[in-house]
C-alpha cells in the first residue's frame, strides 16, 4: 500500500476495528452537527487535530501539506456564511458583501467542524487497510462475499488504470507530433481516452471473473484468512473519541476564544 | 481423471460459423498435452471446456455426444494482473483457501508448503503488485497448487515473460507436475517441447489438424507446424535471410552521460549513445535494468540529466523530438486513437501529404502489413497480433526517422514474427533506424547491425554481431 510508505509507526487504531471506526465516526458526525457552541467546536477540532498527528503515524511533512490543504478548504466553505450570511453587528460592508459578527462567527463554526471530522476521516484512512474494511463487513455484519471480493478486486485495479493511463499520455505526447491536434484535444481525445481505458478494463475484469470463478469462489459459506473481531482496542478507541468530546465540553467553559455560546 | 469429449460443437453469438465441427479429444490422466494453434483456432475455449468452465461459468451454447470434463482443476492465466483478486501475497492465497473452507489455524502452513514447492521466496504479506511478472506466475502456479486438484490448465503462463523468468515458471512447472494430467497452451515451446507426451496441433476453425509425440511432430509435420506459422524447436531454420543493415554515418540521435533518475534513484547510466542512419540496433537486458526507461529518457518522457541532441539540436522537450523519433509502446491499444484501423495509419500521413497520395499511402502500409482485411474495423477489436502490426504500421509512414520499438514481435506468431522482421529490413534498407528492445536470443543473434546491452544500471556496446553467421548474407 501507498499509505504504508508515508508512515512511521502504528497505533492501537490500526488494531481496532474498522466498523467501530466508521461507527464512531456516525457519531461523530452526528455530535458535531449538534453543537452549536463554537467554544465547544473549537477545543474538539483541536484535540480531533492533535489526535490525527499523534495516533495516525504519518510523518509530518505529510501531516503538514495535508492540514494546509485542509485549513485552505475549510477557510474556502467558511467564506460564503461569512460574506453573505445575515447579523445585527455589521464588520465591514462592500457591496453586496456584507460581514458581520455573527455571520463571521458562524462561518468559522462551519469551518470546524468540516475540520473535525476531516481530521477523524483523515485517521482512520491512514491506519485502516481496505482489505480490512471488507473482511469485517463480511464477518461482523454479513456483508455478501460476492460483493466484497469484487469491491477489493476492484479496488486492485485501480493503479493498474492509473499506470495504464499514464502510458497512453505518454503515447499521445509523442504521436501529436505527427497528427492533426484535434484527435487528441476536446472532446474527441476525452472520448476515444476513455473508451480506450474502459474497454481495458473491462476486459481485465471479465477475464477476473472467470478466473475468481475458476479458484472455486461462490457465494456460499467461507472461512477467512483475516479473522476481525473487536478488542480491547476498539475500547480504547472508543473512550478515546469519549475522553475527546468530554474534555472539549470542559475546556470550551473555561478557555472560550469567542464570546457568543450559540451560533446559530 | 481421463478427459474425454466427442464431437464437440460451439458457436460463439453473433457468429456465422461454429468453432468446433464435432472435434474429438481425449486426454489420458497423467498425460502432459501441448496445444498449438494460429489464433483463433480455440484452444483457450477449449481449455475452458475442458475445465468445466464453459459453460458453468461462461454461458456459450455448445453441444457434446460425450463430455467428460475435470471437475477437479486448475487454471494459470496468461495476464498476471487479471487473475488476482486480493492486494497482498497471503490474501491471494488465502482467497483459494477461504473458497474450499479451510480452517484459518491451517492456512499459513499450506502457504508455506506452496510457496516452497515454486521456489517463491516472499512474505505473506508482500504486495502482489510489487512483484515481478515472472514472481507473478510463480504465485499464480502456487494458488493452483493449493487448490490440491489433479488437473492443471495453463494458457500461455509464460508468454508475457522474459526469457529468463519464462524458462523458471517452466522448471516450476515440471517440478510439480508429477501425479498430475496437464493440458498447456503456449507459443514459446522450445523449452517444453521435448518434455510432453503429446502435441496436439489445431487449424483457424478449431479442428485438430494433427497430433503425436514431440519427435513425431517434428520429423512428420514440422511443414505442417510451418504452414500453420506456430513455433516450433525448429521454427528458426526457415527464418527469412535478410540482408544486414548498412547504416550511413550520418548520426541523428545522439545522448552524452545521460542520467535517467526515478526521483533520488539513478536507474540507468548512458555514457555516450549514437544512433546513425539506417541503423538496426537491439537493446538487450533482463527484466527491470531499465530498457523501457531508457526509451521513455530518449523521448523526454521520463526526466533524465545530460544532454542528448537530435540532428545536432539539443533536445529539451518531447516535442522537439516527437515527430522525427517515434517510440512503439508495449501495449498496443494504449497507442490508438481513433475509431478505425485505416484511420490510425492514415493521420499520420494526412499532414504530410496531399489527400489522395496519403490513402494511397495508408493503403500500401496496411497492404504490406496484412492488414487490408480488417481496414474498417475498430483498432480495439482486431487480434493482438494484429494490433501490434498496427502499432507499428503507424511508424511506418515514412516521417519519422527513428522507430524506436519495445518488445515488438512480443506474442507474435511464427509467420507474423518472421513478416515483421522482413519489414523491419525494408525500412532499414530505405534509410529509417530501428532501434527495438527484445529478449529474443535468435533475433539478437541474426538480424541487428549493433547490439547494446544494459547492464548494472549501465548502457554498453555488446560484442560486434559479426559473431552469428547463420543465415546471414554479407
Amino acid at each position: 500500500m501507498m499509505l504504508q510508505s508515508i508512515r512511521k509507526y502504528e497505533t492501537f487504531v490500526d488494531r481496532s476495528n474498522p466498523i467501530t471506526k466508521i461507527g464512531l465516526a456516525a457519531v461523530l458526525f452526528l455530535t458535531v452537527v449538534l453543537i452549536h457552541n463554537p467554544n465547544y467546536l473549537f477545543h474538539l477540532s483541536l484535540l480531533l487535530l492533535l489526535a490525527m498527528i499523534i495516533l495516525s503515524g504519518v510523518k509530518l511533512r505529510y501531516l503538514a501539506a495535508l492540514i494546509a490543504v485542509m485549513l485552505l478548504l475549510g477557510s474556502i466553505s467558511s467564506l460564503y456564511m461569512i460574506f453573505y450570511g445575515e447579523g445585527t453587528t455589521t464588520l465591514y460592508s462592500f457591496g453586496i458583501i456584507h460581514i458581520t459578527e455573527e455571520s463571521f462567527v458562524r462561518g468559522i463554526h462551519v469551518m470546524m467542524r468540516g475540520l473535525a471530522v476531516s481530521f477523524f476521516g483523515a485517521l482512520i484512512i491512514f491506519t485502516t487497510r481496505i482489505t480490512d474494511v471488507f473482511y469485517s463487513l463480511m464477518q461482523q455484519l454479513s456483508l455478501k462475499p460476492k460483493y466484497a471480493y469484487s469491491f477489493m478486486a476492484a479496488v486492485r485495479m485501480v493503479p493498474i488504470i492509473i499506470s495504464e493511463y499514464v502510458v497512453l499520455r505518454q503515447a499521445r505526447k509523442v504521436r501529436r507530433a505527427l497528427i492533426h491536434k484535434k484527435y487528441v484535444t476536446g472532446m474527441k481525445g476525452f472520448k476515444t481516452t476513455i473508451i480506450t481505458l474502459l474497454s481495458q478494463s473491462i476486459r481485465r475484469a471479465y477475464r477476473l471473473g472467470i478466473a475468481m470463478e475458476s479458484k472455486g469462489f461462490d457465494d456460499g459459506p467461507r472461512t477467512y484468512y483475516h479473522r476481525t473481531s473487536f478488542s480491547i482496542s476498539d475500547i480504547y478507541l472508543l473512550l478515546f473519541i469519549g475522553a475527546c468530546i468530554f474534555m472539549s465540553f470542559q475546556l470550551g467553559q473555561i478557555i472560550t476564544p469567542f464570546e457568543t455560546t450559540d451560533a446559530r | 481423471m481421463v478427459m474425454d469429449i466427442a464431437n464437440l460443437r460451439l458457436r460463439f453469438d453473433g457468429e456465422e460459423e461454429n468453432l468446433f465441427h464435432g472435434l474429438d479429444i481425449r486426454v489420458e490422466e497423467g498425460e502432459k498435452v501441448l496445444l498449438l494453434g494460429p489464433s483463433g483456432s480455440g484452444k483457450s475455449t477449449l481449455l475452458n471446456i475442458m475445465g468445466g468452465l464453459i459453460p458453468r461459468v461462461i454461458e456459450i451454447p455448445m453441444k457434446a455426444d460425450r463430455l467428460q470434463v475435470s471437475d477437479d482443476c486448475a487454471y494459470v492465466f496468461q495476464d498476471p494482473d487479471s487473475q488476482f483478486t486480493m492486494p497482498t501475497v497471503g490474501e491471494e492465497l488465502g482467497f483459494v483457501l477461504e473458497n474450499k473452507g479451510v480452517r484459518q489455524s491451517e492456512m499459513k502452513q499450506k502457504f508455506t508448503a506452496v510457496l516452497e514447492a515454486v521456489g517463491l521466496d516472499v512474505s505473506f504479506g508482500k504486495d502482489i503488485q510489487e512483484l515481478s511478472g515472472g514472481m507473478k506466475q510463480k504465485l499464480a502456479i502456487a494458488s493452483a497448487l493449493l487448490q490440491d486438484s489433479h488437473t492443471l490448465f495453463l494458457d500461455e503462463p509464460a508468454s508475457m515473460l522474459d526469457e529468463e523468468s519464462a524458462r523458471h515458471v517452466w522448471d516450476t512447472v515440471e517440478s510439480i507436475w508429477e501425479n498430475r494430467t496437464v493440458v498447456i497452451i503456449e507459443h514459446r515451446v522450445e523449452y517444453i517441447w521435448d518434455k510432453m507426451d503429446r502435441v496436439i496441433l489445431m487449424d483457424d476453425s478449431g479442428g485438430i489438424v494433427c497430433q503425436g509425440t514431440p519427435e513425431d511432430m517434428l520429423t512428420n509435420h514440422g511443414k505442417l507446424l510451418t504452414a500453420f506459422g506456430v513455433w516450433h524447436p525448429r521454427s528458426w531454420e526457415n527464418a527469412p535471410v535478410l540482408r544486414r543493415a548498412k547504416p550511413s554515418e550520418q548520426t541523428l540521435l545522439e545522448a552524452q552521460s545521460l542520467d535517467v533518475r526515478r526521483g533520488e534513484d539513478s536507474i540507468l547510466k548512458v555514457d555516450g549513445l549514437k544512433i546513425r542512419k539506417g541503423e538496426w540496433v537491439t537493446i538487450e537486458g533482463a527484466n527491470g535494468t531499465g530498457k523501457t526507461s531508457l526509451l521513455l529518457a530518449l523521448m523526454k518522457l521520463i526526466p533524465s540529466a545530460g544532454g542528448l541532441y537530435y540532428r545536432g539540436k539539443k533536445i529539451r522537450k518531447t516535442k522537439d523530438i516527437a515527430g522525427g523519433v517515434y517510440p512503439v509502446f508495449q501495449n498496443p491499444e494504449l497507442q490508438f486513437i481513433t475509431n478505425k484501423v485505416f484511420d490510425e495509419v492514415f493521420i499520420n500521413l494526412e499532414m504530410h501529404f496531399d489527400k489522395t497520395e496519403a490513402m494511397r499511402q495508408t493503403g500500401n502500409i496496411l497492404e504490406r502489413f496484412g492488414l487490408s482485411a480488417v481496414s474498417h474495423l475498430h483498432p480495439l477489436e482486431i487480434s493482438t497480433g494484429q494490433k501490434r502490426r498496427l502499432s507499428v504500421a503507424t511508424a511506418a509512414g515514412g516521417v519519422p526517422e527513428i522507430i524506436m520499438l519495445d518488445e515488438p514481435t512480443f506474442g507474435l506468431d511464427q509467420r507474423q514474427t518472421f513478416r515483421m522482421l522482413e519489414l523491419f529490413s525494408e525500412m532499414t534498407g530505405a534509410g529509417t533506424s530501428i532501434v527495438m528492445i527484445t529478449h529474443d536470443e535468435e533475433i539478437k543473434r541474426r538480424y541487428p547491425s549493433r547490439r547494446l546491452l544494459i547492464e548494472d544500471g549501465r548502457l554498453a556496446e555488446r560484442t560486434a554481431v559479426n559473431d552469428a553467421p547463420v543465415n546471414q548474407e554479407v
